[in-house]
């Protein structure tokens, strides 16, 4: 059972009744409105995280909604491994731009700032380094769960990119024209090349 | 604290990239005529030479489509019909 409050672009914000229990829990059960508006404030700065990536990966994000374990975004759309990894990260990634922002703001020699803006900015440093933590934890359904995937696929797409590089011989654009007659070794070289680079093409467009 | 976590989070992040950067790639495409292999129970030449007119004849019906494209919907072809 969950209601819509408002439209972030044309993405549903839903709240769902558990986020209730869940902000309890968060403040000890007390009544802590200032910290209950940062961990919000947190949340939703994560789910709109992914919903950017979504986005960027070429899927839709269908709408976000506050549960009493944080958040969810609900997403659709055909994702390569690489993207859903990525969406995975994006939550993370939005919460990191908050701490970077929030740790400029605490390094100043003197922050002019009220408690209250002192609660919001001790969650946006330590509250939100742990939220990072805790999330990128290898456990479903916990984000880290798909995000850790990441690190690898792009080491895996860097060895390939590099190794194409690698295998493209660095000749003189300007030198004499090689002898390419059949049976040269000019010949042999290039058929290898172009069965190597067919070979890479193949694979780079068979990997997700 | 929040140092800490952040250097632990990078750190993870560079080694899992250094292991997929320093792994050599399978041959997924071996992977999956292997599997076909596996899942018709045919010997391997029989397999071998079944495999290459079911790919000519889907390249027929989907033109234009990679080897492991073909390769993969026979695999989950026979995948779905041992269900």
């Amino acid at each position: 059972m969950s209601f819509t409050l408002f439209h972030v672009g044309r993405v549903p914000v839903r709240f769902h009744w558990s986020i209730l229990l869940g902000l309890a829990v968060f403040s000890g059960f007390r009544i802590d409105p200032v910290g209950w508006f940062g961990v919000l404030g947190l949340i939703l700065v994560h789910e709109l995280g992914h919903a950017l990536v979504v986005r960027w990966a070429g899927a839709e994000a269908e709408a976000i909604e506050f549960t009493g374990f944080g958040g969810l975004c609900h997403w659709r759309g055909e994702v390569s491994a690489v993207g859903r990894a990525a969406i995975a990260w994006g939550g993370v990634w939005g919460q990191l731009v908050v701490l970077a922002v929030a740790l400029a703001i605490q390094a100043l020699p003197e922050p002019p700032l009220s408690p209250t803006a002192l609660r919001l900015l001790d969650i946006a440093t330590s509250s939100n380094a742990w939220m990072i933590a805790l999330n990128l934890l290898p456990l479903r359904p916990l984000d880290g769960r798909e995000a850790w995937a990441l690190p690898g696929l792009l080491g895996r797409a860097a060895r390939r990119r590099l190794s194409f590089y690698r295998d493209v011989p660095h000749q003189p654009l300007d030198g004499p024209e090689p002898d390419l007659a059949p049976g040269s070794p000019h010949a042999d070289a290039a058929r290898e090349l172009a069965s190597q680079l067919l070979t890479d093409a193949r694979r780079s467009e068979d990997t997700p | 604290m929040i140092l800490a976590i952040l250097t632990t989070i990078a750190a993870v992040f560079v080694a899992l990239f250094a292991i997929g950067f320093l792994t050599p790639p399978g041959d997924p495409i071996a992977a999956l005529k292997q599997r076909y292999r596996v899942l018709s129970r045919m010997p391997p030449a029989q397999a071998e030479e079944a495999l290459q007119e079911r790919v000519e004849s889907l390249a027929k019906r989907f033109p234009g489509k990679s080897y492991r494209w073909y390769l993969q919907w026979l695999v989950t072809d026979l995948q779905r019909a041992k269900r």
